[in-house]
């Protein structure tokens, strides 16, 4: 009889043993799948996010600028961005450019009237509408003619039109800034907090009278209006001017818009993209407005902006930090002409980095560009490094998983072959050779490995391709993460790894039935007859 | 029957399949030395990087006024602490580490390059206490520590190179007699007036934290106080708490000790003073998956050896239950000897662990040479060193123990459900 | 003879002293005389590493010291400054609403300049802020001027000491030079040309620099110079600007 048949049949012979090998086979091949899986969505992502978000694959620069990083000084920029940026998008290495202005900057703790600021909007609209208090009566009556129209469509069932509010917020603030709300009458019966009591004024000069009536009616309205978090604070943050069309490619807006829109290129229009985490501490929302002061070059420029769009951003960094507005406005805003102060550059083969830094490099010279650094993202800062260190701890992690995988298989495999040390001593008893029972053993693991690999990396795979379509989501352990990694990584697997965790699992698995069969085979069949 | 006798019969069963015992006590010692392993690992990893923050940039956590810790971007040196001595004395009571420091803005000129800096007044006999800038792992050939009283500076190696200081004169120089670049520091004292000070560079640092090798400048904290003029108060006070005490509780007991103080005080930890992203914090978060993964494979050997040696002994179980033996007792036996196979393997594993845990602690594994030839200019960027973490030791022993009396009792059950004769033909 | 010589010497020397009894504060306060409300335009001249920026502005003041300032460039067009007593307020074409400085950001320069805005707010008297004393006469570009040296009375004061070279017939500066606590000369002005309307000397083409840094150079040049006349109150305010 063929040894493989013998094989097999011992296979079936004894389900439950050849189960449990093969069960031990399968998970460990179904583990290092999900595993290698997990480590290639880290290892992508993190790539990922560190190429779009922040270098590219490389970056252009005025050298300048570079040299001063940390003061991001706004003069050192790339002149003739236009020229430049069509050079690369018609380049036939490079699949995706984003200009970009990122400039610090200071919000303005305005005293303004958001519409988060008003804790019962329902409740606040049907004042304004109907009551004949003297301080609701006062902000209606001064209404300007556009508010007035908005607020009398509003109806009063909490379902409001958008744009009516926004309109109507305008006028309120427009009261606020202009009139002074204080009157003893309209304040009568109303007793005001010890300090906000030196705000009761009749002749504020025009510059303080939207702070002073903001406390005042912070106040006088207490139950339906919070009271103003962002006045008198200056909120450092970092804006970013891009051009949202392309940044679909790197910091991808568009997926991560959760309220508005993102504005069109506009300069006049002043629009802007807020985090949801800088939106909720600054407790704005969509169709709000914010001021913001920057120091140029030239010396400082404020302007008011309106929301346009909320992202929700997966870094926290970014989602509490940043904000977006048109390229163009930011030039505008910046007094920055055409000038950008840097190019993230894709590539269409990231393999072939080095050669198109160097063509490009050579172009970008050929067409007169001077003093303008083109760096790789493996030169800035450390992230090469940290990809490499990360890099170097899942192979480390990998190298683990292997070494008690094998530990795993050739356990269950010894196990499996000792235990039949009666059986072994019978078939020699019968006449069969050392090296046929040793490749007997060989065949059975051999078989059973080959299927159990089989499933485990099937189930394994399949695992993988359904989380790599819903992700796993890390977003509670991840608050207060800066790491260039978004709290939801997505597995994902080469299949050629795939071959080879089944070839590594089939071969550990047949090969550690070397260990018991050929001790067995060596032993007398009398003694492996007695053996338990 | 007698307790006794079905432990003693464990206990032989145990040393009487030798084989058996020592191929499962394997597949559990090197799951639990694994498990203990990567964890101590992973842990050491985000301890690294929660080091490189504590000990070059803000302490376990530092006391400041709450108005300037509000307006903290802006590093007005208006809002201080004016009593830091009696606090220090408070803080060295409780036997705190701790350290003052004045953290203003300067503009540094050196040549005809100038650069806008944050200026640290340190104390150079107190500050390494909290701070790790003594180091001279840290320090580039060549450097010395700050003097007190001495108009000298410390920079770090970023910003040198930014200012454009020949880096090789400096480390070939004598710390001592060689000569020192000078730099002139501009700013504005506490009150408001310009002042300027010629200081001599007698150290550059290079520390594993990139954020202070950049635009940070340090200075001895008395030479800071006179010229700006703090009239012996502070910006801040640093405190380094031990590395296994809970930091927010702590912050609790220091915020308690100074709650009767007139000034208004607020106390940080240092994962709100540190304003930069934290590279690996948060990173072991995903990597718990990995040990998650570890101890499924770990589970699957271990239950795997352990069914297989009940159901080969489920004649034995016929037999014992033939000659009347309690099935109770029969459990019982099994469940002891499982839990013996599982103590000597999380022994072993424990111990192995252990010695693991132990090189990478105290030496580290080296990676320079795998990751490759880039000059990252500071030595442990390139040296994996683990942590020491006494829970997951335990919780690893007491589930390798623990997981296999669970394990062994689902089959032993199912041999005690069959009949008797049933068992005795058993294959 | 001898007594005779004496004798000469010393009404010599007496009238010498009798002729210069001028004090550094009387210079002080015959500068100050030349202070009041005012109108100008000016232009703003800053060069560095980087090269030049120009701003230009118009510039009124009460006799009070209220400020404004709004800006004719094009970058800056429409771009005010209001100073009234001690507070600072900017107002920006593109923001609706009006920034009022405060904290640290007053120490921000203004426009680019050597100037923060913390510098415009304290419009205290010099002999208030300095103690100022005669160190003799020096000529400066030809002109001849008394060389004040004068020392900062509190710690709070931005140049801790000032030399002033001021022309001896115009009571006016020539030169200044500003320092630090330690001593370093911190910023240099020289004054090309001094105006005389309405009885009052203005500096008019003033050259800045600071000594610390390499290629730069501030140039400040006043024109359409008006002083002594009536500026109603309602300038300066932001009031009348609405959008």
């Amino acid at each position: 009889m063929k040894l493989s048949v013998i094989g097999l049949r011992n296979i079936s012979r004894n389900k439950r043993r050849s189960i449990l090998s093969g069960f031990a086979i399968a998970i460990v091949a179904m583990v290092i799948t999900f595993m290698f899986s997990m480590e290639n969505g880290m290892m992508s992502d993190l790539k990922n996010n560190v190429f779009k978000l922040m270098l590219g694959h490389f970056r252009i620069r005025n050298s300048q600028y570079d040299a001063n990083e940390q003061l991001n000084p706004l003069e050192y920029t790339i002149s003739n961005a236009g020229k430049l940026d069509t050079l690369l998008i018609n380049d036939e290495n490079i699949r995706a450019v984003a200009p970009r202005i990122p400039f610090p900057n200071v919000i303005y703790g305005s005293p303004t009237l958001s519409q988060k600021d008003i804790k019962d909007m329902p409740e606040f609209i049907s004042q304004l509408k109907d009551s004949n208090e003297p301080l609701p009566a006062f902000l209606r009556e001064n209404l300007p003619g556009p508010g007035k129209r908005a607020l009398e469509g509003l109806s009063g069932d909490g379902s409001f039109d958008k744009q009516k509010l926004v309109t109507l917020m305008d006028a309120l603030n427009r009261v606020l800034t202009f009139k002074v709300i204080y009157s003893p009458e309209r304040f009568a019966g109303i007793t005001l907090p010890d300090e906000v009591k030196k705000y009761a004024v009749e002749d504020v000069r025009f510059e303080n009278r939207i702070s002073y009536n903001r406390e005042l009616l912070d106040s006088a309205m207490a139950g339906l209006v919070k009271p103003n978090l962002r006045g008198g604070k200056l909120i450092p943050v970092m804006g970013v001017g891009c051009d949202f069309v392309r940044e679909k490619s790197f910091y991808e807006l568009d997926k991560a818009l959760i309220d508005g829109e993102l504005p069109a290129m506009n300069a006049q229009a002043r629009e802007v993209v807020l985090p949801a985490g800088l939106a909720d501490q600054l407790n704005l929302t969509v169709g709000d407005k914010l001021t913001l002061t920057v120091s140029t070059p030239g010396g400082l420029n404020a302007a008011t902006f309106r929301i346009k769009g909320i992202v929700r951003l997966a870094i926290s960094t970014y989602n509490t930090k940043f904000f977006f507005i048109p390229l163009d406005t930011a030039q505008n805003f910046l007094k920055m002409d055409d000038r950008v102060i840097e190019m993230l550059v894709m590539t269409k083969n990231l393999d072939k980095l080095a050669p198109t830094i160097t063509s490009v490099s050579g172009k970008i010279q050929d067409a007169g560009f001077t003093g303008l650094t083109v760096k790789s993202w493996e030169e800035i800062d450390n992230f090469a490094f940290y990809i490499q260190y990360a890099d170097v701890a899942y192979a480390f992690i990998a190298l683990f998983f292997f070494l008690l995988g094998t530990t795993v298989i050739i356990n269950t495999t010894m196990m499996v072959i000792y235990e039949r040390m009666r059986e072994i001593g019978t078939v020699s008893a019968m006449g069969m050779t050392g090296s046929e029972i040793v490749r007997m053993f060989f065949l059975e693991s051999f078989f059973i490995s080959v299927i159990a690999s089989f499933i485990g990396v099937v189930i394994g795979f399949i695992v993988v391709l359904i989380l790599n379509h819903t992700g796993i989501n890390f977003t509670e352990y991840m608050n207060q993460l800066d790491f260039p990694m978004a709290p939801i990584i997505y597995p994902s697997i080469n299949p050629l790894l795939l071959v080879f965790i089944f070839v590594y699992s089939v071969s550990v698995a047949s090969f550690a039935s070397f260990i018991p069969s050929r001790r067995a085979a060596k032993i007398e069949p009398v003694k492996a007859l007695r053996a338990i | 029957m007698r307790k006794g006798f079905i432990i003693s019969l464990a206990f032989k069963n145990l040393f009487r399949y030798t084989r058996r015992t020592i191929i499962t006590s394997i597949a559990i010692a090197v799951g639990i030395a694994f498990f203990i392993w990567i964890d101590g690992w992973m842990k050491g990893i985000e301890k690294e990087s929660e080091r490189n923050t504590i000990q070059y940039e803000t302490g376990s956590a530092q006391i400041m006024d709450r108005t300037y810790w509000d307006e903290r971007d802006f590093l007005p040196l208006r809002f201080t602490l004016n009593h830091p001595d009696s606090m220090l004395e408070v803080l060295k009571e409780n036997n705190i580490p701790a350290t003052k420091r004045i953290t203003f803005s300067a503009e540094v000129y050196f040549g005809d390059v100038s650069k806008q800096i944050k200026c640290i007044g340190i104390n150079p006999e107190t500050d390494n206490a909290v701070f790790n800038f003594k180091d001279e792992k840290v320090l580039l050939p060549s450097s010395r520590y700050l003097r007190a009283n001495r108009d000298e500076i410390m920079i770090g190696r970023d910003l040198a190179e930014n200012l454009g200081i020949d880096l090789d004169a400096f480390i070939t120089a004598d710390s001592e007699t060689g000569t020192r670049p000078e730099a002139e520091l501009k700013f504005r004292t506490r009150l408001g007036a310009y002042q300027t000070l010629t200081v001599k560079v007698v150290a550059v640092y290079n520390t594993p934290n990139p954020v202070i090798n950049k635009a940070i400048g340090m200075i001895p904290l008395d030479i800071a106080s006179s010229v700006l003029e703090m009239n012996g108060s502070v910006t801040e006070i640093a405190m380094l708490f031990p590395p296994w005490e809970d930091v927010n509780e702590r912050i609790k007991g220091v915020a308690a000790l100074f709650a009767n103080t007139k000034d208004d005080l607020t106390v940080m930890d240092w994962k709100n003073l540190s304003g930069n992203p934290n590279i690996m914090e948060g990173k072991s978060k995903f990597l718990n998956i990995f040990l998650f993964l570890i101890f499924v494979i770990a589970a699957v050997g271990i239950s795997n050896t352990l069914l297989m040696a009940v159901f080969e002994r489920i004649r034995e179980i016929g037999m014992m239950r033939a000659l009347g033996m309690k099935d109770s007792s029969i459990r019982l036996a099994f469940l002891f000897e499982s839990a013996g196979i599982g103590l000597i393997g999380s022994v072993v594993g424990l111990a192995i662990g252990a010695v693991l845990n132990y090189f990478m602690v105290t030496y580290g594994l080296d990676f320079t040479e795998l990751m490759g030839s880039m000059d990252f200019g500071y030595r442990i960027y390139g040296v994996f060193r683990a942590t020491w973490n006494p829970q997951t030791m335990v919780t690893a022993f007491l589930l390798g123990i623990i997981s296999s009396i669970i394990i062994s009792f689902l089959p032993s059950s199912r041999a005690l459900k069959m009949e008797v004769t049933e068992c005795l033909r058993y294959q | 003879m001898l007594k005779k010589i004496f004798l000469i010497t010393m009404m010599t020397l007496l009238a010498l002293e009798g002729l210069s009894a001028i004090t550094a504060d009387e210079i002080i306060k015959r500068l100050e005389q030349n202070e009041g409300s005012m109108e100008a335009s000016c232009t703003i001249q800053i060069t560095d590493s980087l090269g030049t920026k120009t701003k230009s502005f118009n510039y009124t003041k009460s006799a009070k010291g209220d400020m404004m300032l709004e800006f004719t460039n094009i970058e800056e067009k429409g771009q005010k400054i209001l100073r009234l007593e001690d507070e600072i307020y900017l107002y920006f074409p593109d923001a609706e609403e009006i920034i009022h400085l405060q904290g640290e950001s007053l120490k921000d320069s203004v426009m680019g300049s050597d100037f923060s805005y913390e510098d415009l707010t304290k419009e205290n008297k010099f002999e208030n802020k300095y103690r100022a004393v005669l160190e003799g006469e020096e000529d400066i570009d030809g002109f001849p001027c008394y060389k004040v040296v004068a020392t900062a009375k509190s710690r709070d004061v931005v140049y801790p000491k000032q030399i002033l070279w001021v022309d001896k017939k115009l009571f006016a500066y020539r030169k200044a030079e500003m320092f630090a606590g330690s001593g370093k000369m911190l910023k240099e002005m020289f004054v090309r040309e001094i105006k005389v309307v309405s009885g009052k000397s203005v500096p008019t083409y003033m050259e800045m620099r600071d000594p610390l840094k390499k290629n730069n150079k501030t140039v400040f040049i006043i024109k359409n110079l008006k002083v002594d006349m009536d500026i109603p109150d309602s300038v300066f305010s932001l009031e009348e600007l609405s959008w």
